[in-house]
């Protein structure tokens, strides 16, 4: 069988399965490598630790860089769609993010640190607390310190010691 | 400078008193920030609660991942969020790079060197510490003054880039609208963008000893054909509110040479008062706080004017 019209069967943690073209599941580094471990007739691929709501989503984006690279999509198209496939909730957003650095692609998992440091940009250190669910276990002067050393980038700080 | 032609004109003294400030730098008093006048802070969605309580930790490696995106204000700001966050943003690669990036005219040997010379300790600490200029925003200086009974603002932008070059722009514009310009990468895009003043591109050079800039920028504009070619240098100390923010630049000195021979030294008392350095993160919310619309004083001009003299201020303190 060539690898043209190869079928893999993806199977999520909770039993769905997905069938991909070769192509587009060898995107992942590591079922490239489980593909080439097994004999050709194996075509069911387990994926123990990613729901199947994830597992579209990550097909959803081997398979428009597949096609994307395939039919020689403009750099700007790819970069928009990025963009807008971007655009969910935290939770899947960290989902897909865990996700891709299992199944180890490289292009996902850029995109995915990129957006996630876009959040932490513009944002307080107790907004990102809020944001990313993490509760602050520094004690009181471990805290102090730590402003005294780090917040030197923070506009309050400025403004503070200014007024001073 | 362009702002300020017609300098040295000649009024009569009158009872109207405001003609005295006439090129008298002015400050806004303590300012009381409207809220109105800040934008929202959050102003994506960011889930609703049952999500929050089931948001899936991100490991490690993709913590550092995300890391590498950082810059170094973002960097230090994410060190503070908890201890694990401290733990990876706290790593020397993710400082080693940043430092390569802040000074690239050394080689990652010779920026080595001098971490081991100085004995900074850590590349993180070579950063806080070792004199830098900072590229991540604009350094801002907004000049307020009368001339006659109107009130004259206008600002000065410098943008600093880790390649030795910068960029250099005086104009009326406020911040957000010139901000954009500032890149050395701005082209005009339309009739609209043709009578816009533009930035100059200029050299400088920081003596991490003294702590000093010397920076020239030449000062044509296309909008003005028959300007004289000059090169203006300026002698700038680099000053600081906290440790390690570089966020303030004050003019000692500002000379130009005009046609290639005549030297010419400028009145300095425009420099008064520091450059204050704004990030490009919240860049528009910043400008929003420190450079309050100027329209606020131009309508109540006269009566705040009066007032402030009332209080036995002098045009100095104003």
């Amino acid at each position: 069988m060539t690898e043209k019209g190869r079928i893999v069967k993806m199977v999520s943690q909770d039993q769905e399965e997905f069938e991909v073209e070769y192509g587009v599941a060898t995107m992942s580094t590591l079922i490239a490598n489980v593909l080439q471990d097994v004999s050709e007739e194996t075509t069911t691929v387990p994926i123990p630790n990613v729901n199947a709501q994830v597992l579209a989503k990550v097909i959803e984006y081997c398979r428009y860089h597949y096609e994307a690279k395939r039919i020689d999509q403009s750099e700007e198209d790819i970069e928009r769609w990025n963009k807008d496939f971007m655009k969910v909730d935290n939770k899947t957003l960290f989902n897909i993010l865990i996700a891709a650095s299992f199944l180890d692609i490289a292009d996902l998992l850029d995109l995915g640190c990129k957006t996630v440091a876009g959040m932490i940009k513009d944002k307080s250190v107790e907004q990102i607390r809020e944001l990313f669910c993490i509760e602050g276990d520094f004690t009181e002067e471990q805290e102090a310190k730590m402003r005294e050393e780090n917040n030197w980038g923070s506009e309050m700080s400025q403004e503070n010691n200014a007024a001073q | 400078m362009l702002a300020t032609a017609g300098y040295g004109g000649v009024y009569r003294r009158s009872d109207r008193p405001w003609l005295e400030l006439y090129y008298q730098n002015l400050r806004l008093a303590e300012e009381e920030v409207l809220e109105d006048d800040v934008e929202g802070v959050g102003e994506e969605a960011e889930g609703s609660e049952s999500e929050k309580d089931d948001l899936p930790q991100l490991q490690i490696e993709i913590l550092e991942r995300v890391f590498l995106k950082l810059d170094a204000a973002q960097l230090s700001k994410a060190s503070m969020v908890c201890r694990e966050w401290m733990t990876v943003a706290y790593q020397p690669h993710l400082w080693r790079r940043i430092c390569l990036m802040t000074w690239p005219k050394q080689t990652a040997r010779e920026n080595l060197g001098i971490l081991l010379d100085r004995k900074y300790g850590s590349w993180r600490h070579m950063f806080l510490k070792r004199p830098r200029v900072r590229y991540d925003g604009l350094y801002i200086l907004r000049n307020i003054f009368y001339r006659g009974s109107s009130l004259m603002v206008y600002y000065r932008y410098f943008r600093f880039y880790a390649d030795g070059t910068c960029t250099v722009l005086i104009t009326p514009d406020r911040p957000e609208k010139a901000v954009s310009r500032m890149s050395k990468n701005w082209t005009p895009k339309g009739p609209q963008d043709a009578q816009k003043l533009l930035p100059n591109i200029g050299s400088y050079h920081l003596d991490e000893e003294l702590l000093t800039i010397s920076l020239q920028a030449p000062t044509y504009q296309p909008r003005y054909p028959l300007m004289k070619k000059s090169i203006v240098m300026y002698e700038i100390e680099l000053r600081e509110t906290v440790d390690g923010a570089r966020n303030l630049l004050s003019v000692a000195r500002q000379a130009a040479i005009v046609d290639d021979n005549e030297y010419c030294d400028y009145d300095c008392r425009k420099f008064n008062r520091p450059f204050q350095f704004v990030a490009f993160d919240g860049f528009k919310r910043a400008c929003q706080v420190k450079f309050r619309n100027e329209n606020i004083i131009r309508n109540n001009k006269v009566k705040w004017f009066l007032e402030e003299l009332g209080k036995g201020r002098t045009h100095d303190d104003i």
